[in-house]
Protein backbone atom coordinates (compact mmCIF):
# COMPACT_ATOMS: atom_id res chain seq x y z
CA UNK A 1 0.00 0.00 0.00
CA UNK A 2 1.41 3.39 -0.64
CA UNK A 3 2.17 5.06 2.28
CA UNK A 4 2.83 8.86 0.98
CA UNK A 5 0.52 12.17 1.35
CA UNK A 6 1.63 13.47 -1.72
CA UNK A 7 0.80 17.01 -3.27
CA UNK A 8 1.16 17.35 -6.87
CA UNK A 9 1.37 21.13 -7.82
CA UNK A 10 -1.95 21.77 -5.74
CA UNK A 11 -3.12 25.06 -5.36
CA UNK A 12 -6.45 26.63 -3.47
CA UNK A 13 -8.01 29.74 -3.70
CA UNK A 14 -11.00 31.32 -1.91
CA UNK A 15 -12.58 33.00 -4.86
CA UNK A 16 -9.63 35.95 -5.30
CA UNK A 17 -7.95 34.70 -2.00
CA UNK A 18 -4.74 32.64 -2.00
CA UNK A 19 -4.67 29.67 0.50
CA UNK A 20 -1.49 27.45 -0.84
CA UNK A 21 -0.38 27.92 -4.53
CA UNK A 22 1.95 25.33 -6.41
CA UNK A 23 2.73 22.79 -3.30
CA UNK A 24 4.53 20.26 -4.67
CA UNK A 25 5.52 17.85 -1.50
CA UNK A 26 5.75 14.35 0.26
CA UNK A 27 4.79 13.44 3.84
CA UNK A 28 5.74 9.68 5.04
CA UNK A 29 5.62 8.34 8.57
CA UNK A 30 6.48 9.81 11.37
CA UNK A 31 5.61 13.48 12.91
CA UNK A 32 5.91 16.23 10.45
CA UNK A 33 4.59 19.78 11.52
CA UNK A 34 3.42 22.50 9.71
CA UNK A 35 5.16 25.57 10.73
CA UNK A 36 4.16 29.31 9.00
CA UNK A 37 2.58 32.66 10.47
CA UNK A 38 -1.10 32.86 10.69
CA UNK A 39 -2.33 32.82 7.14
CA UNK A 40 0.47 30.67 5.65
CA UNK A 41 -1.55 27.75 4.33
CA UNK A 42 -0.95 25.41 7.35
CA UNK A 43 -4.63 24.90 7.96
CA UNK A 44 -5.89 24.44 4.05
CA UNK A 45 -2.87 22.04 3.69
CA UNK A 46 -4.72 19.77 6.52
CA UNK A 47 -8.20 20.28 5.22
CA UNK A 48 -6.93 19.76 1.27
CA UNK A 49 -5.51 15.80 3.11
CA UNK A 50 -8.68 15.25 4.80
CA UNK A 51 -11.19 16.36 1.63
CA UNK A 52 -12.76 19.08 3.57
CA UNK A 53 -11.45 20.93 0.26
CA UNK A 54 -10.81 20.29 -3.05
CA UNK A 55 -7.82 21.89 -4.70
CA UNK A 56 -8.33 24.34 -7.38
CA UNK A 57 -5.55 22.48 -9.11
CA UNK A 58 -3.62 19.88 -9.39
CA UNK A 59 -3.64 16.49 -6.98
CA UNK A 60 -3.41 15.34 -3.48
CA UNK A 61 -3.34 11.31 -2.95
CA UNK A 62 -3.07 9.96 0.63
CA UNK A 63 -2.23 6.75 0.78
CA UNK A 64 -2.67 6.23 -2.86
CA UNK A 65 -6.96 7.32 -1.89
CA UNK A 66 -8.04 10.45 -3.44
CA UNK A 67 -9.45 12.66 -0.61
CA UNK A 68 -12.73 13.38 -2.24
CA UNK A 69 -13.59 9.41 -1.32
CA UNK A 70 -15.08 10.73 1.97
CA UNK A 71 -15.52 7.03 3.55
CA UNK A 72 -11.93 6.11 2.53
CA UNK A 73 -10.54 9.40 3.63
CA UNK A 74 -12.98 9.07 6.57
CA UNK A 75 -11.03 5.48 7.80
CA UNK A 76 -7.49 6.62 6.67
CA UNK A 77 -7.91 9.63 8.39
CA UNK A 78 -7.98 11.27 12.25
CA UNK A 79 -8.88 14.94 11.89
CA UNK A 80 -7.91 17.38 15.48
CA UNK A 81 -9.54 20.62 14.27
CA UNK A 82 -8.43 24.03 15.71
CA UNK A 83 -12.38 24.39 16.40
CA UNK A 84 -14.84 21.92 18.47
CA UNK A 85 -16.01 20.68 16.05
CA UNK A 86 -18.34 18.13 17.75
CA UNK A 87 -22.11 18.49 17.84
CA UNK A 88 -22.82 19.77 20.98
CA UNK A 89 -25.06 18.46 23.71
CA UNK A 90 -23.33 15.15 24.65
CA UNK A 91 -20.97 13.73 26.82
CA UNK A 92 -16.85 12.95 25.96
CA UNK A 93 -18.01 9.25 26.29
CA UNK A 94 -20.94 9.39 23.93
CA UNK A 95 -18.97 11.53 21.44
CA UNK A 96 -16.21 8.61 20.87
CA UNK A 97 -18.30 5.98 21.72
CA UNK A 98 -20.63 7.41 18.55
CA UNK A 99 -18.02 7.81 16.61
CA UNK A 100 -16.68 4.03 17.16
CA UNK A 101 -20.22 2.87 15.97
CA UNK A 102 -20.00 5.15 13.15
CA UNK A 103 -16.81 3.25 12.50
CA UNK A 104 -18.18 -0.23 12.19
CA UNK A 105 -17.19 -1.02 15.71
CA UNK A 106 -20.07 -3.13 17.39
CA UNK A 107 -21.72 -1.62 20.49
CA UNK A 108 -20.04 -3.66 23.20
CA UNK A 109 -16.30 -2.86 21.77
CA UNK A 110 -17.18 0.61 21.20
CA UNK A 111 -18.34 1.06 24.79
CA UNK A 112 -14.59 -0.26 25.80
CA UNK A 113 -12.33 0.95 23.37
CA UNK A 114 -14.05 5.02 24.22
CA UNK A 115 -13.23 4.13 28.07
CA UNK A 116 -9.50 3.01 26.54
CA UNK A 117 -9.17 6.24 24.13
CA UNK A 118 -10.49 8.86 26.85
CA UNK A 119 -7.73 7.00 29.17
CA UNK A 120 -5.08 7.38 26.49
CA UNK A 121 -5.67 11.23 27.10
CA UNK A 122 -6.44 11.07 30.97
CA UNK A 123 -10.22 11.73 30.49
CA UNK A 124 -11.45 8.96 32.39
CA UNK A 125 -12.98 10.89 35.45
CA UNK A 126 -14.98 13.53 33.16
CA UNK A 127 -16.00 10.65 30.41
CA UNK A 128 -19.34 10.87 31.51
CA UNK A 129 -19.81 14.96 31.73
CA UNK A 130 -21.20 17.18 29.65
CA UNK A 131 -18.55 18.48 26.99
CA UNK A 132 -19.74 22.01 27.31
CA UNK A 133 -18.82 21.57 30.99
CA UNK A 134 -14.99 20.82 29.82
CA UNK A 135 -12.26 23.10 30.38
CA UNK A 136 -9.94 24.18 27.37
CA UNK A 137 -8.09 21.68 27.98
CA UNK A 138 -10.33 19.05 28.51
CA UNK A 139 -11.80 19.70 25.34
CA UNK A 140 -8.73 19.85 23.26
CA UNK A 141 -7.95 16.22 24.53
CA UNK A 142 -11.50 15.21 23.45
CA UNK A 143 -10.86 16.29 20.05
CA UNK A 144 -7.36 14.11 20.44
CA UNK A 145 -9.49 11.43 21.38
CA UNK A 146 -11.87 12.25 18.01
CA UNK A 147 -9.16 11.95 15.99
CA UNK A 148 -7.40 8.97 17.80
CA UNK A 149 -10.10 6.67 18.36
CA UNK A 150 -10.57 4.87 14.84
CA UNK A 151 -6.85 4.19 15.30
CA UNK A 152 -6.18 6.07 11.33
CA UNK A 153 -3.08 5.58 9.77
CA UNK A 154 -2.91 9.50 9.60
CA UNK A 155 -3.50 11.72 12.22
CA UNK A 156 -3.91 15.53 11.53
CA UNK A 157 -3.65 18.07 14.18
CA UNK A 158 -4.49 21.27 13.81
CA UNK A 159 -2.62 23.29 17.01
CA UNK A 160 -3.36 20.41 19.35
CA UNK A 161 -1.29 21.70 22.42
CA UNK A 162 -3.20 24.83 22.71
CA UNK A 163 -4.83 24.65 25.93
CA UNK A 164 -2.91 21.72 27.79
CA UNK A 165 -1.36 22.56 31.03
CA UNK A 166 2.66 21.28 30.71
CA UNK A 167 1.73 17.99 32.11
CA UNK A 168 -1.14 17.09 29.71
CA UNK A 169 1.10 18.63 26.37
CA UNK A 170 3.89 15.91 27.84
CA UNK A 171 1.51 13.17 27.81
CA UNK A 172 0.10 14.14 24.49
CA UNK A 173 3.67 14.50 23.10
CA UNK A 174 3.97 11.13 24.51
CA UNK A 175 0.75 9.72 22.87
CA UNK A 176 1.68 11.41 19.26
CA UNK A 177 5.75 9.97 19.71
CA UNK A 178 4.12 6.20 19.77
CA UNK A 179 2.07 6.86 16.86
CA UNK A 180 4.52 7.92 14.88
CA UNK A 181 7.24 5.31 16.19
CA UNK A 182 4.06 2.34 15.46
CA UNK A 183 4.35 3.84 11.82
CA UNK A 184 1.79 6.45 11.87
CA UNK A 185 1.37 9.80 9.88
CA UNK A 186 1.45 12.67 12.57
CA UNK A 187 1.01 15.96 10.82
CA UNK A 188 1.16 18.67 13.11
CA UNK A 189 0.68 22.51 12.96
CA UNK A 190 1.91 24.34 16.18
CA UNK A 191 2.71 28.27 16.90
CA UNK A 192 4.94 26.74 19.70
CA UNK A 193 8.27 26.57 18.08
CA UNK A 194 10.41 24.65 20.81
CA UNK A 195 8.06 21.94 21.53
CA UNK A 196 7.67 21.51 17.37
CA UNK A 197 11.58 20.98 17.77
CA UNK A 198 11.55 18.65 20.23
CA UNK A 199 8.79 16.44 18.53
CA UNK A 200 9.24 16.43 14.63
CA UNK A 201 11.04 14.76 12.59
CA UNK A 202 10.15 17.11 9.80
CA UNK A 203 9.03 20.02 9.45
CA UNK A 204 7.30 22.19 6.40
CA UNK A 205 7.71 25.80 6.59
CA UNK A 206 4.82 27.91 4.74
CA UNK A 207 4.67 31.66 4.03
CA UNK A 208 1.77 33.16 2.02
CA UNK A 209 0.86 29.98 0.99
CA UNK A 210 4.17 28.79 -0.31
CA UNK A 211 6.38 26.34 1.14
CA UNK A 212 10.02 27.91 1.82
CA UNK A 213 11.45 24.58 2.90
CA UNK A 214 10.54 21.34 3.80
CA UNK A 215 12.33 18.01 5.43
CA UNK A 216 14.36 17.36 8.48
CA UNK A 217 15.77 20.43 10.40
CA UNK A 218 18.86 20.02 10.29
CA UNK A 219 18.50 19.63 5.87
CA UNK A 220 16.85 22.55 6.05
CA UNK A 221 19.32 24.41 8.02
CA UNK A 222 22.38 22.98 6.13
CA UNK A 223 20.30 24.76 3.07
CA UNK A 224 20.21 28.21 4.31
CA UNK A 225 23.62 29.42 3.13
CA UNK A 226 22.74 33.36 3.79
CA UNK A 227 23.35 32.53 7.57
CA UNK A 228 26.56 31.28 8.84
CA UNK A 229 26.18 28.02 11.32
CA UNK A 230 26.81 28.69 14.86
CA UNK A 231 28.18 26.09 17.07
CA UNK A 232 28.30 26.43 20.65
CA UNK A 233 31.47 24.84 22.13
CA UNK A 234 31.90 24.70 26.21
CA UNK A 235 35.36 24.13 27.28
CA UNK A 236 37.90 25.36 29.78
CA UNK A 237 39.65 27.63 27.76
CA UNK A 238 37.38 29.27 25.40
CA UNK A 239 40.20 32.23 24.41
CA UNK A 240 42.44 29.04 23.28
CA UNK A 241 40.10 28.06 20.79
CA UNK A 242 38.68 32.17 19.53
CA UNK A 243 42.46 32.61 18.71
CA UNK A 244 42.65 29.52 16.87
CA UNK A 245 40.02 29.91 14.73
CA UNK A 246 39.57 33.15 13.89
CA UNK A 247 43.17 31.95 11.45
CA UNK A 248 40.58 30.48 9.22
CA UNK A 249 38.07 32.65 6.34
CA UNK A 250 35.08 30.28 7.12
CA UNK A 251 34.72 31.69 10.65
CA UNK A 252 32.80 34.56 10.59
CA UNK A 253 32.14 35.77 14.33
CA UNK A 254 33.23 34.43 17.90
CA UNK A 255 31.59 35.08 21.02
CA UNK A 256 32.90 34.54 24.37
CA UNK A 257 30.48 33.57 27.03
CA UNK A 258 30.54 35.55 29.78
CA UNK A 259 30.95 32.62 32.25
CA UNK A 260 34.16 32.23 30.46
CA UNK A 261 33.68 28.80 30.06
CA UNK A 262 32.57 28.08 26.26
CA UNK A 263 31.91 30.10 23.02
CA UNK A 264 29.84 30.50 19.84
CA UNK A 265 30.94 29.74 16.63
CA UNK A 266 29.40 31.19 13.52
CA UNK A 267 31.16 29.85 10.50
CA UNK A 268 30.51 29.14 6.34
CA UNK A 269 31.81 25.93 7.08
CA UNK A 270 31.07 23.97 10.06
CA UNK A 271 32.56 20.45 8.54
CA UNK A 272 36.06 22.28 8.65
CA UNK A 273 35.20 24.16 11.57
CA UNK A 274 34.37 20.43 13.09
CA UNK A 275 37.99 19.04 12.07
CA UNK A 276 39.76 22.11 13.10
CA UNK A 277 38.37 22.12 16.46
CA UNK A 278 39.03 18.27 16.60
CA UNK A 279 43.18 19.56 16.30
CA UNK A 280 42.67 22.48 18.70
CA UNK A 281 41.45 20.20 21.10
CA UNK A 282 44.22 17.66 20.70
CA UNK A 283 46.59 20.25 20.40
CA UNK A 284 45.93 22.46 23.46
CA UNK A 285 44.80 19.71 26.06
CA UNK A 286 41.54 21.16 26.26
CA UNK A 287 38.76 20.20 28.56
CA UNK A 288 35.90 19.89 26.47
CA UNK A 289 32.14 19.44 27.77
CA UNK A 290 29.91 19.83 25.41
CA UNK A 291 30.16 20.19 21.29
CA UNK A 292 26.57 20.93 19.48
CA UNK A 293 24.51 23.32 16.55
CA UNK A 294 23.43 26.30 18.50
CA UNK A 295 20.88 27.42 15.55
CA UNK A 296 19.69 24.09 14.21
CA UNK A 297 16.18 24.32 15.39
CA UNK A 298 13.00 25.38 14.08
CA UNK A 299 13.23 28.53 15.96
CA UNK A 300 16.38 29.81 14.63
CA UNK A 301 15.72 28.33 11.02
CA UNK A 302 11.96 29.90 11.27
CA UNK A 303 13.89 33.02 11.62
CA UNK A 304 16.37 33.33 9.50
CA UNK A 305 13.51 31.83 6.59
CA UNK A 306 10.38 33.90 7.47
CA UNK A 307 11.65 36.87 9.79
CA UNK A 308 10.59 35.85 13.14
CA UNK A 309 11.41 37.83 16.35
CA UNK A 310 12.92 34.92 18.31
CA UNK A 311 10.48 35.07 21.13
CA UNK A 312 9.42 31.65 21.21
CA UNK A 313 5.59 31.91 19.53
CA UNK A 314 5.22 33.42 16.10
CA UNK B 1 -15.17 -6.31 14.84
CA UNK B 2 -16.32 -4.26 12.76
CA UNK B 3 -19.18 -4.37 11.70
CA UNK B 4 -21.11 -1.61 9.29
CA UNK B 5 -24.73 -0.87 9.45
CA UNK B 6 -26.56 1.42 7.69
CA UNK B 7 -29.50 2.29 9.82
CA UNK B 8 -27.11 2.50 12.38
CA UNK B 9 -25.57 5.00 11.07
CA UNK B 10 -28.81 6.81 10.21
CA UNK B 11 -29.96 6.66 14.13
CA UNK B 12 -26.76 7.68 15.22
CA UNK B 13 -26.93 10.89 13.01
CA UNK B 14 -30.57 11.84 13.62
CA UNK B 15 -30.35 11.12 17.23
CA UNK B 16 -27.44 13.86 17.23
CA UNK B 17 -29.96 16.11 15.21
CA UNK B 18 -32.41 15.53 17.85
CA UNK B 19 -30.16 16.74 20.77
CA UNK B 20 -29.22 19.96 18.59
CA UNK B 21 -32.77 21.05 18.68
CA UNK B 22 -33.37 20.18 22.49
CA UNK B 23 -30.26 22.27 23.66
CA UNK B 24 -30.95 24.96 20.05
CA UNK B 25 -32.69 28.00 21.33
CA UNK B 26 -34.36 27.97 18.07
CA UNK B 27 -36.50 24.90 18.92
CA UNK B 28 -37.63 26.74 21.51
CA UNK B 29 -39.37 29.31 19.27
CA UNK B 30 -40.74 26.75 17.29
CA UNK B 31 -42.40 25.49 20.26
CA UNK B 32 -44.19 29.23 21.21
CA UNK B 33 -45.13 29.25 17.64
CA UNK B 34 -46.83 26.31 17.68
CA UNK B 35 -48.34 26.79 21.39
CA UNK B 36 -49.26 30.29 21.08
CA UNK B 37 -52.49 29.10 18.65
CA UNK B 38 -53.48 27.04 20.92
CA UNK B 39 -53.93 29.95 23.52
CA UNK B 40 -55.91 31.87 20.97
CA UNK B 41 -58.04 29.03 20.36
CA UNK B 42 -58.77 28.87 24.26
CA UNK B 43 -59.19 31.88 24.99
CA UNK B 44 -62.84 32.79 23.12
CA UNK B 45 -64.32 29.67 25.19
CA UNK B 46 -62.51 31.03 28.50
CA UNK B 47 -63.83 34.50 28.07
CA UNK B 48 -67.49 34.30 26.92
CA UNK B 49 -68.18 31.22 28.85
CA UNK B 50 -69.35 29.36 25.62
CA UNK B 51 -72.17 31.79 25.41
CA UNK B 52 -72.74 32.67 21.75
CA UNK B 53 -69.87 30.81 19.83
CA UNK B 54 -70.70 28.90 16.98
CA UNK B 55 -67.70 27.22 15.57
CA UNK B 56 -68.21 26.41 12.00
CA UNK B 57 -66.12 24.50 10.26
CA UNK B 58 -65.63 27.10 7.30
CA UNK B 59 -64.00 28.99 10.17
CA UNK B 60 -61.67 25.92 11.22
CA UNK B 61 -60.44 26.01 7.49
CA UNK B 62 -59.74 29.82 7.21
CA UNK B 63 -57.61 29.44 10.87
CA UNK B 64 -56.24 26.54 9.54
CA UNK B 65 -55.13 28.18 6.26
CA UNK B 66 -54.11 31.74 7.11
CA UNK B 67 -52.71 31.19 10.27
CA UNK B 68 -51.54 27.76 10.83
CA UNK B 69 -50.30 26.60 7.51
CA UNK B 70 -49.03 29.64 6.38
CA UNK B 71 -47.65 31.28 9.46
CA UNK B 72 -47.01 28.25 12.23
CA UNK B 73 -45.82 25.42 9.73
CA UNK B 74 -44.28 27.61 7.34
CA UNK B 75 -41.84 29.44 9.94
CA UNK B 76 -41.43 26.39 11.64
CA UNK B 77 -40.36 24.63 8.68
CA UNK B 78 -38.36 27.62 7.75
CA UNK B 79 -36.84 27.86 11.19
CA UNK B 80 -36.19 23.90 11.56
CA UNK B 81 -35.17 23.02 8.33
CA UNK B 82 -33.03 25.78 6.93
CA UNK B 83 -30.63 25.58 10.12
CA UNK B 84 -29.88 22.09 9.44
CA UNK B 85 -26.82 22.57 7.63
CA UNK B 86 -26.89 26.12 8.25
CA UNK B 87 -26.05 26.26 12.49
CA UNK B 88 -23.74 23.20 11.60
CA UNK B 89 -21.94 25.98 9.45
CA UNK B 90 -22.09 28.64 11.88
CA UNK B 91 -21.25 26.53 14.89
CA UNK B 92 -18.17 25.34 12.79
CA UNK B 93 -19.12 21.63 13.63
CA UNK B 94 -19.61 20.53 9.90
CA UNK B 95 -16.04 19.03 10.11
CA UNK B 96 -17.86 16.18 12.18
CA UNK B 97 -19.66 14.66 9.89
CA UNK B 98 -17.31 14.89 7.04
CA UNK B 99 -14.52 13.10 8.96
CA UNK B 100 -17.42 10.24 9.64
CA UNK B 101 -17.08 7.01 7.43
CA UNK B 102 -20.74 7.85 6.44
CA UNK B 103 -21.45 8.81 2.47
CA UNK B 104 -22.89 12.80 2.47
CA UNK B 105 -25.87 11.11 1.15
CA UNK B 106 -26.66 9.61 4.96
CA UNK B 107 -25.91 13.08 6.56
CA UNK B 108 -29.02 14.76 4.60
CA UNK B 109 -31.16 12.05 4.45
CA UNK B 110 -30.90 11.65 8.48
CA UNK B 111 -31.39 15.83 9.22
CA UNK B 112 -34.06 15.46 7.38
CA UNK B 113 -35.76 12.55 8.53
CA UNK B 114 -34.85 14.16 12.23
CA UNK B 115 -36.45 17.28 11.29
CA UNK B 116 -39.55 15.92 9.68
CA UNK B 117 -40.13 13.07 12.49
CA UNK B 118 -39.61 16.18 15.14
CA UNK B 119 -42.01 18.53 12.94
CA UNK B 120 -44.69 16.03 11.90
CA UNK B 121 -44.79 15.13 15.79
CA UNK B 122 -45.23 18.83 16.42
CA UNK B 123 -47.49 19.80 14.45
CA UNK B 124 -50.08 16.46 14.18
CA UNK B 125 -50.54 16.84 17.64
CA UNK B 126 -51.07 20.65 17.98
CA UNK B 127 -53.07 19.98 14.85
CA UNK B 128 -55.17 17.74 16.89
CA UNK B 129 -55.36 20.08 19.77
CA UNK B 130 -56.06 23.05 17.62
CA UNK B 131 -59.36 21.36 16.30
CA UNK B 132 -61.14 20.36 19.11
CA UNK B 133 -59.89 23.39 21.08
CA UNK B 134 -61.85 25.08 17.98
CA UNK B 135 -65.16 22.81 18.18
CA UNK B 136 -65.64 21.95 21.59
CA UNK B 137 -66.37 24.54 23.91
CA UNK B 138 -69.75 24.73 21.98
CA UNK B 139 -71.96 21.60 22.11
CA UNK B 140 -72.84 21.65 18.74
CA UNK B 141 -69.55 22.40 17.22
CA UNK B 142 -68.13 19.29 19.63
CA UNK B 143 -71.00 17.20 18.65
CA UNK B 144 -70.16 18.13 14.71
CA UNK B 145 -66.74 17.26 15.32
CA UNK B 146 -67.34 13.64 16.35
CA UNK B 147 -68.78 12.96 13.40
CA UNK B 148 -67.67 10.88 10.57
CA UNK B 149 -67.28 13.99 8.33
CA UNK B 150 -65.86 15.96 11.51
CA UNK B 151 -63.13 13.13 11.95
CA UNK B 152 -62.50 12.54 8.25
CA UNK B 153 -62.12 16.66 8.11
CA UNK B 154 -59.68 16.24 10.85
CA UNK B 155 -58.14 13.27 9.13
CA UNK B 156 -57.43 15.69 5.84
CA UNK B 157 -56.38 18.20 7.62
CA UNK B 158 -53.14 15.89 9.68
CA UNK B 159 -52.69 14.84 5.97
CA UNK B 160 -52.18 18.18 4.85
CA UNK B 161 -49.85 19.04 7.95
CA UNK B 162 -47.80 15.56 6.79
CA UNK B 163 -47.60 16.83 3.08
CA UNK B 164 -46.75 20.21 3.97
CA UNK B 165 -43.78 19.54 6.10
CA UNK B 166 -42.73 17.06 4.17
CA UNK B 167 -42.61 19.45 1.19
CA UNK B 168 -41.73 22.28 3.23
CA UNK B 169 -38.48 20.79 5.09
CA UNK B 170 -36.96 19.41 1.59
CA UNK B 171 -37.30 22.92 0.42
CA UNK B 172 -36.18 24.93 3.32
CA UNK B 173 -33.15 22.49 3.93
CA UNK B 174 -32.07 23.38 0.20
CA UNK B 175 -32.64 27.04 0.79
CA UNK B 176 -30.13 26.16 4.03
CA UNK B 177 -27.86 25.11 2.30
CA UNK B 178 -27.75 27.30 -0.65
CA UNK B 179 -28.34 30.81 1.29
CA UNK B 180 -26.38 32.47 4.02
CA UNK B 181 -29.31 33.96 4.97
CA UNK B 182 -32.38 31.74 4.67
CA UNK B 183 -34.97 33.88 5.54
CA UNK B 184 -34.85 36.71 2.89
CA UNK B 185 -35.86 33.45 0.34
CA UNK B 186 -38.42 32.01 3.01
CA UNK B 187 -40.23 35.59 2.89
CA UNK B 188 -40.11 35.50 -0.92
CA UNK B 189 -41.34 32.02 -0.61
CA UNK B 190 -43.57 33.08 1.77
CA UNK B 191 -45.29 35.63 -0.37
CA UNK B 192 -45.84 32.89 -2.73
CA UNK B 193 -47.64 30.34 -0.92
CA UNK B 194 -49.96 32.82 0.72
CA UNK B 195 -50.61 35.23 -2.47
CA UNK B 196 -50.25 33.08 -5.04
CA UNK B 197 -54.03 32.76 -6.18
CA UNK B 198 -53.91 36.18 -7.78
CA UNK B 199 -50.93 35.02 -10.01
CA UNK B 200 -51.45 33.41 -13.10
CA UNK B 201 -52.27 29.61 -13.65
CA UNK B 202 -48.47 28.42 -14.75
CA UNK B 203 -46.76 30.35 -11.66
CA UNK B 204 -49.67 28.96 -9.11
CA UNK B 205 -48.86 25.24 -10.30
CA UNK B 206 -44.97 26.11 -8.74
CA UNK B 207 -46.91 26.80 -5.12
CA UNK B 208 -46.77 23.86 -2.91
CA UNK B 209 -50.02 25.54 -1.28
CA UNK B 210 -51.74 24.54 -4.58
CA UNK B 211 -51.20 20.75 -4.45
CA UNK B 212 -51.90 20.84 -0.57
CA UNK B 213 -55.55 22.50 -1.44
CA UNK B 214 -56.91 19.52 -2.64
CA UNK B 215 -56.83 17.42 0.87
CA UNK B 216 -58.08 20.94 2.72
CA UNK B 217 -61.94 20.11 3.20
CA UNK B 218 -63.12 23.31 2.48
CA UNK B 219 -62.41 25.95 0.30
CA UNK B 220 -62.48 29.45 1.47
CA UNK B 221 -62.92 32.59 -0.58
CA UNK B 222 -59.79 35.19 -1.29
CA UNK B 223 -61.79 37.85 -2.96
CA UNK B 224 -62.23 39.69 -5.99
CA UNK B 225 -58.63 39.79 -7.37
CA UNK B 226 -58.23 35.89 -6.61
CA UNK B 227 -57.91 33.50 -10.05
CA UNK B 228 -58.86 30.28 -8.70
CA UNK B 229 -58.06 27.20 -11.03
CA UNK B 230 -59.20 23.72 -9.50
CA UNK B 231 -56.43 21.96 -7.94
CA UNK B 232 -54.80 18.62 -9.17
CA UNK B 233 -56.06 15.59 -8.45
CA UNK B 234 -55.42 13.66 -5.08
CA UNK B 235 -53.07 11.08 -6.80
CA UNK B 236 -51.28 13.95 -8.81
CA UNK B 237 -50.99 16.31 -6.03
CA UNK B 238 -49.57 13.29 -4.19
CA UNK B 239 -46.89 12.39 -6.61
CA UNK B 240 -45.78 15.61 -7.46
CA UNK B 241 -45.13 16.77 -3.96
CA UNK B 242 -43.57 13.49 -3.31
CA UNK B 243 -41.51 13.54 -6.58
CA UNK B 244 -40.53 16.83 -5.84
CA UNK B 245 -39.27 16.48 -1.96
CA UNK B 246 -37.54 13.64 -3.37
CA UNK B 247 -35.67 15.77 -5.97
CA UNK B 248 -34.95 18.43 -3.61
CA UNK B 249 -33.48 16.39 -1.29
CA UNK B 250 -31.46 14.57 -3.87
CA UNK B 251 -29.81 18.17 -5.32
CA UNK B 252 -28.99 18.82 -1.63
CA UNK B 253 -27.03 15.49 -1.46
CA UNK B 254 -25.29 16.45 -5.01
CA UNK B 255 -24.99 20.38 -3.22
CA UNK B 256 -23.44 18.72 0.07
CA UNK B 257 -20.79 16.42 -1.84
CA UNK B 258 -19.85 20.07 -3.48
CA UNK B 259 -19.37 21.70 -0.62
CA UNK B 260 -16.21 23.01 1.36
CA UNK B 261 -15.25 23.91 4.57
CA UNK B 262 -13.75 27.05 4.21
CA UNK B 263 -14.82 28.73 7.98
CA UNK B 264 -11.45 27.25 9.15
CA UNK B 265 -8.67 27.89 7.26
CA UNK B 266 -6.39 30.03 8.85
Amino acid sequence: MERLITFDNVSKFYGESLGVNRVTLSIGPGITSLVGPNGAGKTTLMNLIAGVLTPTGGTVRVSGESPADAEAISALVGYCTQFDSFPKGFTGYDIVEGLLTLHGYSIRAARDHAMAVLAKVGLTEAAHRKIAAYSKGMRQRVKVALAIAHDPQILILDEPLNGLDPMARAEVIELFRNLASAGRHVIISSHILHEVDVISDGVVMLSNGYIVAEGGIRDVRSQIEDHPMQILVRCDRPAVVASHVFTHDSVVEVKIHADNAGLVVSTKNPRQFYRLLNQIILDNDLSVEAVAPADENVHSVYEYLLGGNGAGRI
Amino acid sequence: MKSGSRWRHLFFLMRLEFKRYWRGRKFGGVLILAIAPLLILALPAVLSGNRGFRPLPIGYTGFFQVLWLHLVIFFSCASVFSQLFRSEVQEKTLHYYYMVPIRREMVVLAKYLAGLSLMTTLFISTSIATYYLYFWPAPPGRNWSLTRVGTQHLANYLFVVLLACIAYGALFMLIGLIFRNPMIPAIFVLLLESFGYVLPPIFQRMTIGLYLQRFIPLTVAHGPFAIMIEPPSATTSVVVLAFVSGTIIWLSTVILRRTQITYSVD
